[in-house]
């Protein structure tokens, strides 16, 4: 494993107890250059993980609060008449939004209006904003980590699967287990230095790290077994629609990152196995509104050598 | 899943209607009332506009059912009977029909409906629709299993039910000629209200007047080396009706003794042989057999009576092929007393004016061949008619019909004849038969119908035996020369079916003619060599296979080629299916899985290689490091490279297999080890 990586992890393992498989996927998501969803609970500290991955990437950090009456403007920006000093003349200035940023934190995202939602699920897409015709490009790199209630809280706008689709993981925290728990209620937590962690991991390593991710082996074996799963969720009863081919793309990189973060050069299906769910859950439905996530049937039912 | 698919239940419903079809000549018209009822009551059970049936509504059901049964059939037990009970229980069944299991056995009862229909029906358009039905059956069946929803499954069925046919074609094809013929068990007994149409074995001479009118084939014949008679000698004959009573002339059982197969007249070396022909014989219900003159007997089964008629041991249940022979000389050389007796015997005081002019004729012709000729020339030169709608002769036929009305058909004429031989004092008998037929050119065969019916006489000349006479010829030569048809007026030829208007058309119009001609051909080379491919063709065929046509070798070779084509068949498959996708190591590998299940470990589908070798070496701590090994290989070789390589998988197979063994070798221990857990399991 990468130093960078291991001593990263090992931060933010200080930072949020006893999640250590959610902070691996957390980062595997970030270095394969895809936006993250949490679903969680409020309290749980969907926030603090977010935080504690601006600092650790040494990334700037913006965020937003969704709320209902949010507009587009307040997450894009907006061009104001600014009046030459002494003069009777004046122009338009654009004042960018909280979304030139390099990582930006889209809080409860499902509490805002979908026409906000789209403005900035537009803007993870293309990683550019156009506003009043002029086209603005992001920073580089540009992550959103959005956060978000789950669906049956009262408030809420339910991202339509088309815009679940650009958020290349959905991980959810949980509870944490006893053991954390009575760290975090002793005081040993250090969930309130979330945001001071010293930067880990440069501009210049980071960007390095996503190459290696892009580098990382995957025999024929392992595209076997992907395709299977592709072909299972497309032509298998009980789930509304397959994998698309984007989907198909997210769950291999994803693969190739956590092999990564796990020191591996090569992807094996375990890989696959473990982003599997982060990956597909929210993209696919269930026809059969079943209890079980789409995951575990492919994790049941998919052959992996044949 | 156990709804039968909308798709599978309207091809079970169409495919009913189409197996009732089949059974059209025979089957009343009460069941197709039921069927249309069934068909559209289970409809409307399937849009859910009608509940299923509860069991008080199928036993009335299954009771009105039988009773018509009975009633339509009068309680009689024939093939017909059982046939229409068997319809009537698989319509019955449609409507209970509620789960797939109740579909596929629907589709079993439609098989063996259609099957049925073949003992009715055995044209080679009926049997291309039974292929048709069994093809539509399958696909009835394979749409059952298909979860596949709407027109898609309809193409995938019909694509994978034309599939299967192509692969049973061999099967059959190997069954159909090697398959031992059986004699036909249930002809005999079952087909008892079965009428024939043809010649009975007693008759009144307006008989042959109702015969000529049919339109129904009564055989075929072909000639061996085409050498075909002139028409005015194919005189077939069926029957020799030796006795009259004043009305009706029949046939006496009392003087045949039979000179069965093998007959010795073809026995010795030198036999002179006059014609060698085949004949498909529609069923008659008879014994006899059509023959022209001088028959012997060639086929086995059958014999020769001493009134030379060629006769089979059975009734003609089934249509039948067989070999004719025709010999130059007539085997009977003399007359015994008691066949003298026989053929002068005539009812006392009836006819008188015949019996006159009998004895007059007596006078000037000594001999039988003069007498005959006199006659004849009566016969030719007195103003005789001949004529389909001869009048009604009541006391004194013969003599009404010589000396008053002098209207008759060929029956007439040969009564006539035989009664004025016989008062005079000549043996003399009536024959029944047909005589000419229609020749056709493209394949060789002569048609012989209904229409072709005749009845001629036979008078016994000291010399040379039973000489044939046929006074209609005398009366209307066409007849004999050219058919029926030329030989009538226009207004009575148009009596004839088949040759009422259009059809009398048809033969003018070329083209028309000679489509029916091609359709006449195609029957007739159905039933010369698929129908009557029977146990004695099957043994020739064998014989020229074998040397002798036993039936042990003959099983042996069926069973042989059955079992290889199955072989080529799978072998086929297997090959297909090693070809698709799965690596031989990977074979190894799932066959490594299932030993290891076998042992009581656990295998999961998606379990990764390394995660189970894992759970393998927890469950079998011996094997621990060799599951290190594999894992490692595996990740090495399958993983880590791009494409595993052929060396590659050699090794991976090779160490997959040594696991096996070793496997195998820890595998008491571990089996018990896993029952103890299995009690232990069971005693929580």
């Amino acid at each position: 494993m990468s130093v960078a990586i291991e001593r990263a992890l090992e931060q933010l393992n200080q930072i949020i107890l006893g999640k250590e498989n959610q902070l691996k996927l957390a980062l595997s998501c970030l270095l394969a250059g895809g936006h993250l969803l949490i679903e969680d609970l409020p309290g749980m500290g969907k926030t603090t993980l977010s935080h504690a991955l601006a600092s650790v990437l040494g990334l700037s950090y913006n965020r937003i609060q969704f709320t209902s009456d949010l507009l587009p403007a307040d997450i894009l920006g907006v061009s104001i008449f600014e009046k030459e000093p002494g003069t009777d003349l004046g122009r338009f200035r654009f004042h960018a939004g909280p979304v030139f940023t390099q990582l930006l934190l889209a809080d409860e995202i499902n509490r805002a209006t979908p026409k906000s939602q789209s403005a900035l699920l537009e803007a993870m897409e293309e990683r550019q904003v156009t506003v009043e015709g002029e086209t603005r490009p992001l920073p580089e790199p540009f992550f959103v980590i959005a956060t978000q209630n789950p669906v049956s809280q009262s408030g809420t706008f339910t991202l339509p699967e088309s815009q679940l689709d650009r958020f290349l993981m959905r991980i959810t925290l949980g509870y944490p287990n006893e053991r954390a728990e009575r760290l975090l209620l002793e005081g040993n937590g250090r969930r309130q230095q979330a945001g001071q962690l010293a930067a880990l991991i440069s501009l210049e390593e980071l960007q390095r790290l996503q190459q290696q991710v892009r580098d990382i082996h995957v025999s024929s074996s392992v595209l076997d077994y992907l395709q299977r799963i592709i072909a299972f969720t497309r032509y298998q009863a009980g789930y509304l629609y397959g994998l698309s081919p984007r989907g198909a793309l997210a769950l291999l990189n994803s693969a190739r990152a956590w092999a990564l973060v796990n020191g591996r050069q090569h992807v094996v299906p375990e890989d696959l196995q473990a982003v599997l769910p982060a990956v597909i859950d929210h993209r696919l439905a269930d026809a059969g509104g079943g209890t079980r996530a789409a995951s575990a049937l492919v994790l049941e039912k998919v052959a992996v050598l044949a | 899943m156990n709804q039968i698919p909308r798709v599978a239940l309207i091809l079970l419903l169409l495919q009913m209607l189409a197996t009732l079809v089949i059974h059209v000549s025979h089957l009343h018209f009460p069941f197709w009332l039921l069927a249309a009822l069934a068909i559209c009551w289970r409809w409307l059970m399937h849009r859910g506009q009608l509940p299923y049936p509860g069991w008080p509504t199928k036993t009335i059901a299954v009771g009105l059912g039988a009773v018509a049964v009975f009633f339509s059939y009068s309680g009689q037990f024939s093939l017909e009977s059982a046939v229409a009970f068997f319809v009537t229980a698989a319509l019955l069944k449609l409507l209970e029909m509620k789960t797939r299991r109740d579909a596929f056995i629907l589709v079993y009862l439609q098989f063996f409906l259609l099957a049925t229909g073949f003992l009715f029906e055995q044209g080679p358009l009926w049997g291309l629709y039974g292929i048709a039905g069994l093809w539509f059956g399958t696909v009835a069946l394979i749409s059952l299993q298909l979860n596949v929803a709407g027109s898609t499954s309809v193409r995938v069925a019909m694509r994978y039910a034309s599939a299967l046919m192509v692969l049973a074609l061999p099967v059959m094809l190997v069954l159909y000629l090697l398959f031992p013929r059986m004699g036909p068990l249930w002809s005999i007994q079952l087909q008892s209200d079965r009428s024939f149409t043809g010649l009975s074995e007693s008759m009144t001479p307006g008989d042959i007047a109702n015969l000529s009118i049919r339109d129904e084939v009564a055989f075929r014949a072909s000639f061996e080396g085409n050498m075909v008679p002139d028409r005015e000698k194919l005189y077939w004959r069926a029957l020799v009706l030796d006795q009259y009573d004043g009305r009706t002339w029949s046939y006496s059982r009392s003087s045949s003794s039979v000179q069965w197969y093998p007959d010795p007249a073809l026995g010795n070396g030198a036999v002179l042989v006059a014609n060698r022909y085949e004949v498909i014989m529609e069923p008659t219900g008879e014994r006899w057999m059509y023959a022209l003159d001088n028959p012997a007997a060639a086929e086995r089964s059958s014999g020769i009576t001493s009134t030379g008629l060629l006769i089979n041991r059975q009734g003609v249940y089934q249509r039948m092929h067989y070999r004719g022979v025709s010999l130059f000389k007539p085997r009977q050389q003399s007359l015994t007393d008691d066949e003298r007796q026989l053929n002068l015997r005539l009812p006392p005081d009836m006819n008188p004016q015949a019996r006159a002019m009998a004895a007059e004729l007596r006078q000037q012709y000594s001999e039988a061949a003069g007498f005959s000729l006199a006659l004849m020339n009566h016969f030719n030169q007195q103003p005789f008619h001949y004529t389909l709608k001869p009048p009604r002769y009541g006391q004194d036929e013969i003599d009404q019909f010589l000396f008053e009305s002098r209207r008759g058909f060929c029956a007439h004429y040969a009564a006539a004849f035989v009664f004025l031989a016989r008062a005079a004092g000549f043996p003399a008998r009536m024959v029944t038969g047909y005589q000419g037929g229609e020749w056709n050119e493209t394949d060789h065969f002569l048609t012989v119908k209904q229409y072709d019916a005749h009845a001629w006489a036979e008078i016994w000349q000291d010399g040379r035996g039973w000489v044939r006479v046929d006074p209609t010829a005398a009366v209307a030569p066409m007849r004999v020369q050219y058919g029926l048809e030329d030989a009538l007026r226009d207004e009575e030829a148009s009596l004839i079916e088949g040759q009422t208007g259009i059809g009398r058309r048809m033969k003018q119009i070329g083209w028309l003619y000679d489509l029916q001609m091609k359709g006449e051909s195609m029957n007739y080379l159905w039933n010369r060599w698929v129908l009557s491919y029977d146990r004695s063709l099957q043994e020739s065929l064998l014989e020229q296979v074998f040397d002798r046509g036993d039936y042990q070798a003959m099983l042996a070779w069926m069973g042989g080629l059955v079992v290889g084509l199955f072989l080529f068949m799978g072998s086929l498959l297997l090959i297909r299916r090693q070809r698709s996708n799965t690596l031989p190591w990977i074979r190894e590998w799932q066959q490594l899985q299932q030993q290891a299940r076998q042992c009581g470990v656990e295998v999961g589908i998606g379990q990764t290689p390394s995660g189970w070798l894992q759970s393998l070496a927890l469950a079998m701590p011996a094997l621990a490091d060799d599951c290190r090994r594999l894992a490692h290989l595996i990740d090495q070789l399958v993983y880590q490279s791009n494409e595993v390589n052929h060396d590659d998988q050699r090794r991976l197979q090779r160490h997959i297999r040594q696991l096996r063994r070793r496997l195998k070798s820890v595998r008491r221990p571990a089996t018990e080890t896993a029952a103890a857990r299995h009690i232990h399991e069971g005693a929580v």
